[in-house]
């Protein structure tokens, strides 16, 4: 039992507690007022019934008694024992008829009690006077006249009350009546004995008993009951049930003169309460159903029973809220713990919060608790999956890793980093030594500056390249990158990155390197060759040109030169610049117009240059075109526009627009340009030459007359040729 | 569950506790009547069927056995409820009277009544009929007068010709007498209307023989030993009386007495009225020469057919003669 008590759950404690406290002390005073109630009850009304038993025996006594009375009377009656004494002498009609008359009329004078039904005196001679419900004797139950005899005969009381009786007279209303009988004698002076001379009989209606016992108030259920001394029912509610008989085994149990007692008749418990009458041997009883006794205590049951009914009802109420609020919770943190534990646990399923009590707190905490696991896991598992995939990074990449502890001042270095050197994993320990002992000399300054700058946050991330020594002495190249990470208080405290092996691409920059300069250093020589193969064709002309008289014939000698000089000024441009595929446009155009100035200007003429030239390098492609066309037009100016004149300015200008476009204008303010000739149809090998080149250069010529002459030339420029400042 | 299983436990436990067998182990069923229902029922109310009341003169007259015979067949005939009530004498008028106020109290249907005296019991019916009582006359007639002056209106009357049976019993005798000779009249009660007409019916069937005087005419309340005494004083008086003709039965019976007693019965003619076993014994032993059969049972029959048709609302005849017999000793035969 003490285990039993132990294994309960907490709710069936809880039950067990409000049970004990409140349920059984209600049901043990509620059974116990029940019962004593119920007993008190029932007591009294067994004695209270009896009471009136008792009553209604003394009134049926009462009554019973005045009928002796009656017979008494009667048989008292001086005229009617002179009658009866006489009956013998004189037998004829008329004192037949005149005896019947005068006792009829002392008889009618008795006959006014109520319920009687008839007077009769039976003589022994066989006359018979009467009174009653009816004048009709004609038809007499003589057996029933020979019991009664018999019966008052044989008996120690005057008056006999022979019970419920067959009338005497078959032809009165009334089937059955309770009959009292007497003898009378008279006393025989020869014989010196009492003999019987007549026998007075004294019907009383059943239904006058009925219509008295009928009227007494009853519960529901119990009834009065009167049975004479032969145990035949006199009065019973149900007027079919008067006269018959009553069961032995039940008047066994009336034994005593008077009683009360519960027995249990036709499948009901009753209590009777019962009284002998002394005076006619009849029992009055009354019979009263058990359960109409205890129906007044009903209430009390009923009440207790609805109480304790109230009372389950709120130890179950307040049971499924405390199993509710209290245990199921429970019971789900207990399941959730087992599955945490059995790894059945769905990790998104949350307990729910109900209330802010201690459960609901716990379930919070637990909550929480799984919110933590779960994070935990999560970052394990992400943690995990990291690792993983950062040992098959670190495994298929061909880079060095390192990470290096600033607190402690460990540096991690990868097997891949050792091997990257040419050492196996052991034979490197973890001193940031083992890196930057290893460094090249020559790079150890710069790389622990990069280091500092990063440390200090200048820079978002480390990055240099240098050279690391392996093994074998000999050196590689890496490319370190790294990043650090920084506490709150922005320190770095940890910082991890990788050394990449890019010796091979450094040896291929350095060859490439080395290819351009030995291409650059050719080139230059080319156009060195170029430009002094050139200049010596100028020279060449200019000394021919000594041999040649005519004037026309010398300039055509000078321009030529001068064609050849403007090309061989790009060569030298070209071989003395850096660039060898492109000229700076401003710096050629100074030295092509100093060398048409020095050669077509005289001391005696004052002709100015302006130059307005966009700070541009350009391709050979342009350069060689454009510096024909200025020293065509140039010397054209110089030719026609200040032949005559000794002073004027001579402007170059070059742009480039927004869109691309390249603008050339090359104008002076000497003789205006002859507006018969046309520039675009001309016998002129000067502006043929210019057509030309314009058309070459895809683009096209206009000629300005006034106020100056000025001629434009437009063209798309090809390629990125225009570049920024040649410094750049 | 295990709670609701904890709950139903203790009201199981509660239950049982309240119920009495667990204390008192239950008794053996004890049948309280045998079996067998007698076959007789008390009747305590036919209820629904009319209650008729037969209110007669006395309870020492056979007549009215007869008449009562008559009655309890009609109660059988009609299915209704008869109550039969009879004044200890034909004298006992006070207590007719309160027979009949016992039966308004009792609120019956109908009285069938013999009046004893034809005045004196108005009243109390009108207050019967006023009651809503139906009331029927029978044997002798109330006073129609009187009756007309209290209010007492509609009650039929059932009853024999007195005058003429009374005039056919005398005649009986008034025949059989061819010398002058003396008769006396025994009358019933005077103020009874049956007996003056029975008075007056034999007073017509002497007077219409020359030879008979009425010497006397005495009444004896229709009863057996006034009838007795006043033979005796009659005769006491004048000794040679030839002709007696009494007004009933019973009154006759006490007159054969006086003659037989006095050795005159040979010497005298009786006349009776009633034709009772008694009578009709004296006329086959020749001692009463003639009695008048007014068929008391058919009177109490018909007096209780007419309260039936009557609380059925049938118009009644006021007034319904029932034929006499005349009944001698060839007719006993």
């Amino acid at each position: 039992m003490k285990i039993r008590l132990f294994s309960l759950n907490i709710t069936q404690q809880f039950i067990a507690y409000l049970i004990v406290l409140s349920v059984i002390p209600l049901l043990i005073i509620g059974f116990f007022s029940y019962r004593f109630s119920r007993d008190t009850i029932q007591e009294q009304a067994k004695l209270y019934t009896l009471e009136i038993v008792k009553n209604q025996r003394d009134y049926l006594e009462l009554e019973l008694t005045q009928v002796e009375t009656l017979i008494t009377n009667i048989s008292g009656e001086e005229e009617i024992r002179d009658a009866l004494h006489n009956s013998t002498a004189a037998n004829n009609t008329f004192t037949n008829l005149a005896t019947q008359a005068r006792i009829g009329y002392i008889l009618n004078g008795y006959s006014n009690l109520d319920g009687l039904v008839s007077i009769d005196i039976f003589t022994l001679d066989g006359l018979h006077y009467y009174v009653g419900d009816t004048l009709d004797v004609g038809n007499i139950r003589t057996e029933v006249r020979h019991e009664l005899f018999e019966l008052a005969l044989n008996n120690d009381r005057r008056v006999v009350w022979a019970g419920i009786k067959d009338n005497v007279n078959a032809n009165s209303t009334q089937p059955q009546v309770i009959t009292a009988a007497r003898i009378l004698s008279r006393f025989n002076e020869q014989t010196m004995q009492q003999e019987p001379v007549a026998l007075i009989l004294v019907n009383l209606s059943l239904s006058h008993v009925y219509d008295h016992f009928a009227k007494i108030y009853t519960d529901e259920g119990a009834f009065f009951l009167v049975i004479d001394a032969n145990q035949r029912v006199i009065f019973h509610p149900d007027q079919r049930l008067i006269g018959s008989q009553v069961t032995p085994a039940f008047t066994r149990s009336l034994s005593r003169d008077q009683g009360t007692l519960i027995s249990r008749i036709d499948n009901q418990d009753m209590a009777v309460s019962y009284v002998h009458s002394p005076l006619t041997g009849w029992t009055v009883m009354s019979l009263v159903p058990v359960n109409t006794l205890a129906a007044k205590t009903s209430v009390i049951r009923a009440s207790t029973l609805m109480l304790l009914a109230i009372s389950f009802g709120i130890v179950a109420f307040f049971a499924s809220i405390y199993n509710r609020r209290m245990v199921s919770p429970l019971h789900q943190i207990i399941d959730r713990f087992k599955q945490l534990e059995s790894g059945t646990l769905d990790w998104n399923d949350r307990l729910k919060v109900q209330g802010s009590d201690e459960v609901a707190e716990l379930i919070r905490w637990f909550n929480t608790f799984l919110d933590n696991m779960q994070g935990r896991q999560q970052s394990e598992q992400a943690l995990r999956e990291s690792q993983e995939r950062y040992a098959l990074a670190v495994k298929g990449a061909n880079d060095g890793l390192w990470d290096w502890n600033l607190t402690t001042n460990n540096l991690y270095l990868s097997s891949r980093w050792k091997a990257m050197l040419g050492y196996t994993d052991s034979e490197i320990g973890q001193s940031p030594q083992e890196w930057f002992g290893r460094i090249h000399p020559q790079d150890r300054e710069p790389v622990q500056k990069a280091l500092e700058a990063h440390l200090k946050g200048v820079t978002t991330h480390f990055e240099y390249e240098h050279r690391l020594e392996r093994k074998d002495k000999s050196y590689c190249w890496v490319l370190a990158r790294g990043m650090s990470v920084q506490d709150s208080t922005g320190a770095a405290y940890r910082m991890a990155g990788s050394h990449t092996d890019i010796t091979e691409r450094k040896q291929a920059e350095e060859q490439i390197k080395l290819a351009l300069r030995e291409k650059e250093v050719l080139l230059k020589e080319i156009h060195h060759r170029v430009k002094n193969n050139l200049q010596i064709i100028s020279s060449l002309l200019n000394l021919q040109s000594f041999y040649v008289k005519d004037k026309h014939d010398l300039d055509i000698f000078r321009e030529s030169q001068d064609r050849i000089r403007s090309m061989a000024l790009v060569h030298e441009k070209l071989y003395e610049s850096d660039n060898l595929a492109q000229i700076n446009f401003p710096e050629y155009i100074r030295g092509l117009t100093a060398q048409l100035f020095q050669s077509h200007v005289s001391q005696s003429k004052h002709i100015n240059l302006n130059t307005a030239i966009e700070n541009v390098s350009l391709d050979l492609d342009i350069v060689v075109p454009c510096g024909l066309i200025i020293n065509e037009l140039v010397t054209n100016a110089f030719k026609h526009g200040f032949a005559n004149s000794s002073s004027g300015d001579i402007r170059i200008e070059f742009k480039v627009d927004a869109d691309q476009q390249l603008t050339l204008t090359v104008s002076n303010n000497g003789a205006p340009f002859p507006d018969d000739i046309n520039i675009y149809n001309t016998n002129s090998l000067g502006l043929q030459l210019v057509n030309a080149l314009v058309t070459q250069l895809e683009g096209n010529l206009e000629l300005q007359r006034s106020p100056c002459t000025s001629f434009r030339i437009n063209f798309p420029h090809q390629d990125n040729t225009v570049k920024g400042h040649p410094n750049s | 569950m295990k709670v609701t299983g904890i709950v139903y436990l203790f009201l199981a436990l509660l239950l049982s506790a309240n119920c009495s067998s667990l204390l008192n182990p239950p008794p053996t069923d004890i049948p309280l009547l045998q079996a067998t229902i007698p076959s007789t029922t008390v009747e305590v109310n036919s209820t629904g069927s009319a209650v008729i009341a037969l209110v007669m003169k006395t309870l020492t007259n056979p007549f009215f056995v007869e008449m009562e015979k008559g009655a309890r067949q009609a109660e059988q005939d009609f299915q209704i409820n008869l109550i039969v009530k009879t004044a200890a004498q034909e004298t006992s008028i006070e207590q007719q009277i309160e027979i009949v106020d016992e039966l308004i109290t009792a609120q019956v249907d109908a009285i069938v009544i013999a009046p004893g005296d034809s005045i004196e019991l108005i009243p109390i019916l009108k207050k019967a009929q006023d009651a809503g009582i139906i009331i029927i006359n029978i044997d002798n007639q109330l006073d129609l007068e009187y009756a007309k002056t209290l209010g007492l209106k509609d009650v039929p009357f059932i009853s024999v010709d007195n005058v003429q049976g009374a005039y056919l019993s005398a005649q009986y005798i008034s025949h059989k007498i061819t010398q002058p000779t003396k008769a006396v009249i025994i009358e019933g009660i005077r103020s009874a209307k049956n007996a003056q007409q029975r008075k007056a019916g034999a007073l017509r069937a002497f007077g219409e023989n020359p030879n008979i005087s009425v010497v006397a005419t005495e009444s004896a309340n229709w009863k057996i030993d006034e009838g007795y005494q006043v033979t005796k004083a009659m005769f006491t008086e004048t000794p040679d009386i030839g002709a007696i003709f009494c007004a009933n039965d019973m009154m006759a019976l006490g007159a054969i007495q006086y003659l037989e007693e006095n050795n005159q019965i040979q010497n005298v003619l009786v006349a009776a009225y009633d034709a009772l076993d008694q009578a009709k014994e004296a006329i086959a032993a020749g001692k009463l020469a003639v009695t008048i059969d007014q068929q008391a049972a058919r009177q109490g029959y018909l007096g209780v057919e007419y309260a039936v048709k009557a609380l059925n609302g049938f118009e009644l005849p006021t007034e319904t003669m029932i034929e006499v017999l005349v009944v001698d000793q060839d007719g006993l035969n």
